[in-house]
This record gives structure tokens, C-alpha cells and sequence, in this order.
């Protein structure tokens, strides 16, 4: 597999390369409000990521990405057939999405642009999505199940660096706020059930980094938009502004590494919002359940590089850009803490679930045999704030490579 | 206008006998065919009496009749709430019991306005857990029918009324309902009379017509632009609630020995709930489209007939209650799972192709 996809060490002098990652895992649950969860393997993603210069100012960059190993499905919403119902047609599970499909002029260091389908950089995860940026086999929790990961929306962007600030700015596509959920928040309000993207509102999205180096950063990104207008029925007459404010960082030197991220989002109207949700057609295939007004999301991770003890030299991202260097071995072991709650607050009469109230310990060990392949596995203990049956444990063990 | 839909039909009649005779010439070797085609090709079938008999005499009807009922469990339910003696919780019980007869039977239509306007769910989620419920209780939430209203589907409806009423198939003692309870219990309740009285406007001709959008099949109708959409529509109507029963509601209690997963956990009410899903197959069938298949082919209209009841049947000698046969009598369970697998097999494989391949008018 690697000498197949290893076109992405081409010369600087082809125009055309191409980068991506992969993840596999396997979890067994034992979850006491759901005990009949099945242990599940998941080809998680599969992204292929070609870039073409065409000039020194000008190039494209895309992202294919395979989720769960499959193709997909769509909705397409007509309302002069059917009495306006929805349609879906579903092949079988997994998708395929482009996350990426843009054009980019670079002038300055200072001051490039960008436009198409493009990364909404929001929270950790937005930059720091390849197997080798998290411990744990999934994404962290705190931050998957608040807002989307990865996010990707379509419009223009302003980026660049004043010497360690790297700066990005961005008008993109709105959410849709039909696929809002207590469970969820706003991560399914993305838009990926139509063939077309509504983009009645738009969003902002702002993004500040201090680079101290390449191994820590700490950070700053927000996002604002409405997601009433974008709905795929008029059917609501108040806007429903999302707003979210991340504050995130990471620390990875020698053989120690450090990341953390702290979220909180706010949603206008959630009392009338979760009313208008309920009555939406089955056939929409949402969630209808109430949606809190606002969520809170943080977590700290602490790894510890093992091998370190035994006189290696481990801090693997020297070796980055040399190939043909033995392959810098690594043995983390790691503990994270996620707190997060989707229903943080609730406005009017709504019920504030306490299940959806969630804590973690999660403790494991990843095993790099090599700056680019990892081996992971993780034990983690949630505990969910309702009263009685509150504990989801899961095992997981799997891999993830980067080319 | 008339004159324009006769010489339409008389169109359509004789493009028909144009197309069959053209089956024949060309099919001239295989006589059963023939037979078939001549049959089935012949003459449309006029589906307007069949869709107004469904439409008015059916689902308005049982909708009508599911509405009274849960009117009868919100005075009972107020009942027990102003006096919470053994009697009036037993009369509250009894209340529940036959609100879900006309509910179980409407699940062999579960389409329009029960389907568009998410009432489904809001009415009828399970599985439910009591942790979920229980969450409800232990909040200091205001009760009233507004915050049931806002509640997650599986917070609300039938299932939740039903944990507050009984306990392991018995009624519990009306001196151990606490106050919260019985305020959640009235809430929930007169939610439900909500959405059962929604669910009945929007068929009805004072309400929002959907009885027309079947009846008017191809005349007119908004929704079905023709009498065969509207019929293939109900008989998948039927194919869902045959689907689900066999292999949601019996199998996945059945196969994962899970007592949580069975419907009507908390009453013990499940055996009559699937009997009550099959003999709403069998008053849809009743309403015309028996005429409309002993027409075409009255052998497989005796044997579906025969089918459904033997259906009924077999999930009624399952020992109850359910959820103790799903792992004491796993012999009468498997059979009315074949029963009833048996009824969707004929609906998806005979009569839905049958319908398919017919003229209507």
C-alpha cells in the first residue's frame, strides 16, 4: 500500500502530488442503557487529497474522502411532485463526500485567498485531523459531538501569517437547522442529506493561531450564522443565529504531548426551533428531538512517549520530510478527560435530558511504528448524569496511516 | 368536462384492448399467459368506490374512533387524578387497553398525514426505557402538557402512559402513584388527545381533507395522480405493518431474548397489539381490494384471506404473556413469525405485482 500511494513524495518540480490518511478501528461496547450494542468495526475514512500548481500563485487542492467504506445516498426535495415530499434513495452505508474542492491564489504570506468547498476551521480537530493528531481511535468526543468534524462548507476565505499569527477568515454556507438534535447539537444541521446545499444565510467563521513552532499552538475560532433560513421548507418565521467560540491548544515536544480544547455554542430561539422540529416528515429522516440552547464541550489530553526513557530520539516530526530514514518508533501512553453537555442550557419549557450530560476518562497507548503509521487502542469510561444506568464503557483498538 | 373523461375512459378502454390483443398475437404459445394477459388487461378496474370505502369508511373511521377513545382515557386519566382510588386506576387501565385497539389496527396505513406530520413517533415510540422516564420525574420540571409536548418521542405517548399505569402486566397500587406521576400522567395523556384529534382533522373533509387526496385517486387528487398509486400505496401500507410486526415487533424480542425491546412491556399488551396490527391488514383487504384480487385471481384471494386469519391466530396461541413465551415458548413464537411473514410474502409477491400490473381507471 505505501509504494502504491507513495506519489506523494514527487519532486517539487511535478506539479501534481498527492497526500491522505486512513483510519480503522474495532469497538466493543458495554453500555448499560443499550446493552444489546453490537461490537462494530468501522472503516472510518478513507481520503485521498490531490493538489495541482498550476502556477506560483495559483493551485487547486481537493479532498476525497470514503467514510465507512461505502457510497451513499441522497434527498432530493420536490415540491411540485409528491405534494412536496422528500425522496431518498440509499445504495448502502458509507459515503462518499468531496471535503475539499478549492481554488487558491497565493500573493503574500500575508495575504492569500481561497475559494470553494473549503474546511470550516473551527476547534481542534479542523487542523488536526490525521490519525497521528488525536490519541484515541475516534476523534475526541467532547469536540465530534458538539459540531461537525470535519466541517466543510463552500465559499471564499482570506488567509496568511503576520509572523506567529496565522490568521484565516471566511463567509461560507449556513447550517440547516432540521437536523439539530439534543443528542447531537447542531453536528447534523451540516448539510449532506440534499443533492444541493441551501445557502439562503450565510456563516462567518474566524480563526487565530499563535505558532510558537511547528509542535505549539494556541488558538482562537468562532463561528456565527443563521440556520432558519436554510431549512429545506420555509416553514419558520425567526432567524435561529448559531454561534461558537473555540478555544484550543497543543503541546507536542520531545516526548511529551499536551492538547486541549474548550467549545461553547449558542443557538437563538431553541424553544422554537425544537417545536417546529417536531412536526418535520418522517420521510426527512431528523432527529426531531428538542435542541438545547446552548453546549459546552472541553477536554486535556497528556501523552507520554515511553520509548523515550530508553535514549531514543523520538520527536518524530523531524523526520516529517526525510523518507528514507529509518522509521522513528514511538509508544505513547495517554489519559484523556472530555466533559461535554448538548444541552448545556434550555430556553423555555424544554426538558434538559441528563444523559446528554457526559463525562470520560479515557486511558490507552498508541504504538507508532513509524511517523506515519500508528497503532492505537483505548479503554474509556463515560458517565452519562442520569440517575441510574449511566455507564458506557468501550474498548477500542485500531490504526491509521498518512501518506 | 364529463364528456371529455368518457371519451378518455372509452380511450383508454380501447388502447387497452389494442394492448391485449396485441399480447395474444404476440404470446400466441403460451396459453396461460394468454389467459393472464386478457385478464388482467382487459378492462381497468374502477377503484373509486374501493378508495372511498378505504379512505371514509376505514381510516377516517378508525381515526374518528382512536380519537374517542383517547378522549375516554383523558376523562379517566382526570379520574384517578382527582380521586386516585384502585377503581379509577383499573377504569384508567381498561381506558389504555382500548385506545390501543384503534391505534394497533391504524398501523396497517401508516402513511399520510401520520407519516408527513411526524405523528408516528410523537404517539407510538418503543422501545422506551424507564431511566429515560425516570429522568422525567426526577426533574424539577413544571409537568405541564407543553413541557410533555416538548419532550423527546420517547418521553411521551402511549408507552409513557402505560409505564405510569402498570406495573410487570398488573396495575399497580393507586396508593403508590406519586403526585408527580399522576401529573405527568395527565400531561402525557392529554398530549396524546392532542395529536390523536390532529391525526383525525387532517383525514377528515372538515379538517384538512386527506380523505379526498385517496379518494380522488387520479380525478384531481394532489397527492396520488392516479387510483393505482393510491392502491399500491395502501397495499405497501400493508407490507410495512406485516414487515414490522414479523420481523420488528415478535423477531427482535424473540432473537435477542430481550424483554426491554417487546411492545407493551409495562401492560403485557402485546399479543393483542400484533393481533390488532394484522387484523389491520385485514380490514384494509376487506375494504375492496378483496373484490378487486377475487377478480383477477379468487384463488389467491381465498388463500390470502386465509392466511391473515391463520396469522391472528397463530400469534394468538402464544402463552401469554409475550415476553415470557420469547424465551419459554420459542415454538409458538417462531410459527407466528412464519404466519405472519407468510402474509407479507403473498402482499410483496402477489397482490402488490398483481396491482401493479393492472389497469385502473
Amino acid at each position: 500500500m505505501f509504494i502504491s500511494l507513495s506519489v506523494g513524495v514527487i519532486a517539487e518540480s511535478n506539479p501534481f502530488s498527492v497526500s491522505g490518511y486512513g483510519v480503522i478501528h474495532y469497538s466493543h461496547f458495554d453500555w448499560e442503557l443499550d446493552p444489546g450494542r453490537r461490537a462494530a468495526i468501522d472503516v472510518e475514512r478513507f481520503v485521498i487529497a490531490p493538489k495541482y500548481r498550476i502556477n506560483d500563485t495559483i493551485r487547486l487542492e481537493s479532498e476525497l474522502e470514503f467514510e465507512h467504506g461505502g457510497t451513499g445516498s441522497t434527498m432530493e426535495f420536490d415540491k411540485f411532485e409528491e405534494f412536496g415530499e422528500f425522496e431518498t434513495e440509499i445504495e448502502k452505508g458509507g459515503e462518499v463526500i468531496v471535503e475539499k474542492l478549492a481554488v487558491v491564489f497565493s500573493f503574500q504570506p500575508s495575504y492569500n485567498f481561497r475559494v470553494g468547498h473549503i474546511i470550516v476551521p473551527v476547534g481542534l480537530v479542523a487542523k488536526r485531523h490525521r490519525p497521528q493528531h488525536y490519541f484515541t481511535t475516534t476523534r475526541p468526543e467532547a469536540e465530534a459531538h458538539i459540531i461537525p468534524t470535519i466541517w466543510h462548507e463552500t465559499g471564499i476565505e482570506i488567509f496568511g501569517s503576520l509572523g506567529s499569527l496565522n490568521y484565516q477568515a471566511q463567509i461560507v454556507n449556513g447550517l440547516d437547522s432540521t437536523g439539530f438534535s439534543s443528542r447531537h447539537w447542531i453536528v447534523r444541521g451540516h448539510q449532506l442529506r440534499f443533492e444541493t446545499i441551501n445557502a439562503e444565510a450565510p456563516a462567518f467563521v474566524g480563526r487565530l493561531d499563535y505558532v510558537f513552532n511547528e509542535n505549539a499552538t494556541i488558538g482562537l475560532s468562532g463561528y456565527y450564522g443563521d440556520t432558519a433560513a436554510n431549512r429545506p421548507k420555509p416553514d419558520v418565521d425567526f432567524d435561529a443565529h448559531v454561534g461558537i467560540v473555540s478555544l484550543h491548544g497543543f503541546y507536542e515536544m520531545n516526548a511529551v504531548k499536551v492538547r486541549g480544547l474548550f467549545l461553547w455554542g449558542t443557538l437563538e430561539n431553541a424553544d422554537q426551533l425544537s417545536k417546529v422540529n417536531r412536526t418535520l416528515s418522517n420521510n426527512l429522516n431528523a432527529k426531531r428531538t428538542p435542541i438545547g440552547s446552548s453546549a459546552l464541550g472541553w477536554y486535556i489530553e497528556a501523552g507520554y512517549d515511553l520509548l523515550s526513557l530508553f535514549g531514543q530520539s523520538n520527536n518524530s516530526t523531524e523526520h516529517q520530510d526525510l523518507q528514507d530514514t529509518p522509521p522513528d518508533q514511538v509508544l505513547d501512553v495517554f489519559a484523556r478527560y472530555d466533559y461535554y453537555d448538548t444541552m448545556a442550557s434550555v430556553e423555555g419549557i424544554i426538558f434538559d435530558n441528563p444523559r446528554w450530560e457526559r463525562a470520560a476518562w479515557t486511558f490507552g497507548v498508541n504504538y507508532h511504528v513509524h511517523p506515519k503509521m500508528v497503532f492505537k487502542s483505548h479503554y474509556s469510561l463515560r458517565q452519562l448524569a442520569a440517575k441510574d444506568k449511566n455507564r458506557e464503557n468501550t474498548f477500542s483498538l485500531g490504526f491509521g496511516f498518512q501518506y | 368536462m364529463e364528456v371529455f373523461m368518457k371519451l378518455y375512459k372509452i380511450w383508454t378502454l380501447l388502447f387497452c384492448l389494442l394492448l391485449a390483443s396485441a399480447f395474444v398475437i404476440g404470446c400466441g404459445s403460451d396459453e396461460e399467459t394468454d389467459e393472464h394477459d386478457e385478464h388482467d388487461h382487459a378492462e381497468a378496474f374502477d377503484a373509486t368506490t374501493m378508495l372511498n370505502d378505504f379512505a371514509n369508511g376505514l381510516v377516517l373511521s378508525t381515526y374518528t374512533d382512536l380519537d374517542n377513545k383517547a378522549g375516554e382515557l383523558l376523562a379517566a386519566v382526570k379520574a384517578l387524578e382527582s380521586d386516585t382510588s384502585q377503581g379509577n386506576l383499573e377504569k384508567a387501565q381498561q381506558a389504555w387497553i382500548a385506545t390501543r385497539i384503534p391505534w394497533e389496527q391504524s398501523e396497517a396505513f401508516l402513511f399520510g398525514p401520520v407519516d408527513t406530520q411526524g405523528l408516528d413517533p410523537a404517539l407510538d415510540s418503543w422501545p422506551v426505557d424507564r431511566v429515560n422516564l425516570q429522568s422525567v420525574l426526577d426533574s424539577g420540571d413544571s409537568l405541564t402538557v407543553d413541557f410533555v409536548g416538548g419532550l423527546e418521542d420517547t418521553q411521551k405517548g402511549f408507552h409513557t402512559i402505560e409505564f405510569l399505569l402498570f406495573r410487570e402486566g398488573d396495575q399497580r397500587k393507586a396508593s403508590d402513584i406519586t403526585d408527580r406521576e399522576l401529573k405527568y400522567l395527565l400531561s402525557t395523556t392529554e398530549n396524546l388527545k392532542v395529536s390523536t384529534s390532529q391525526l383525525q382533522a387532517a383525514w377528515a373533509p372538515g379538517g384538512e381533507n386527506f380523505v379526498s387526496a385517496v379518494a380522488q385517486a387520479g380525478t384531481g387528487s394532489v397527492v396520488y395522480p392516479s387510483q393505482s398509486a393510491a392502491v399500491q400505496e395502501i397495499v405497501n401500507g400493508m407490507i410495512v405493518i406485516a414487515d414490522e410486526v414479523a420481523n420488528g415487533k415478535i423477531s427482535d424480542p424473540y432473537n435477542e431474548s430481550d424483554t426491554t425491546l417487546v411492545e407493551s412491556q409495562f401492560s403485557f399488551n402485546s399479543i393483542s397489539d400484533f393481533q390488532n396490527n394484522i387484523r389491520g391488514i385485514q380490514n384494509v383487504y376487506g375494504k375492496g381490494l378483496n373484490g378487486f384480487v377475487s377478480g383477477q385471481d379468487p384463488a389467491l384471494d381465498a388463500r390470502f384471506q386465509q392466511e391473515v386469519q391463520a396469522a391472528i391466530s397463530a400469534i394468538g396461541a402464544i402463552p401469554d404473556p409475550f415476553r415470557d413465551s420469547i424465551t419459554a415458548n420459542r415454538g409458538a413464537v417462531q410459527a407466528a413469525i412464519d404466519a405472519v411473514s407468510t402474509v407479507q410474502l403473498t402482499l410483496e409477491q402477489n397482490i402488490l405485482p398483481l396491482v401493479q400490473s393492472s389497469e385502473f381507471n
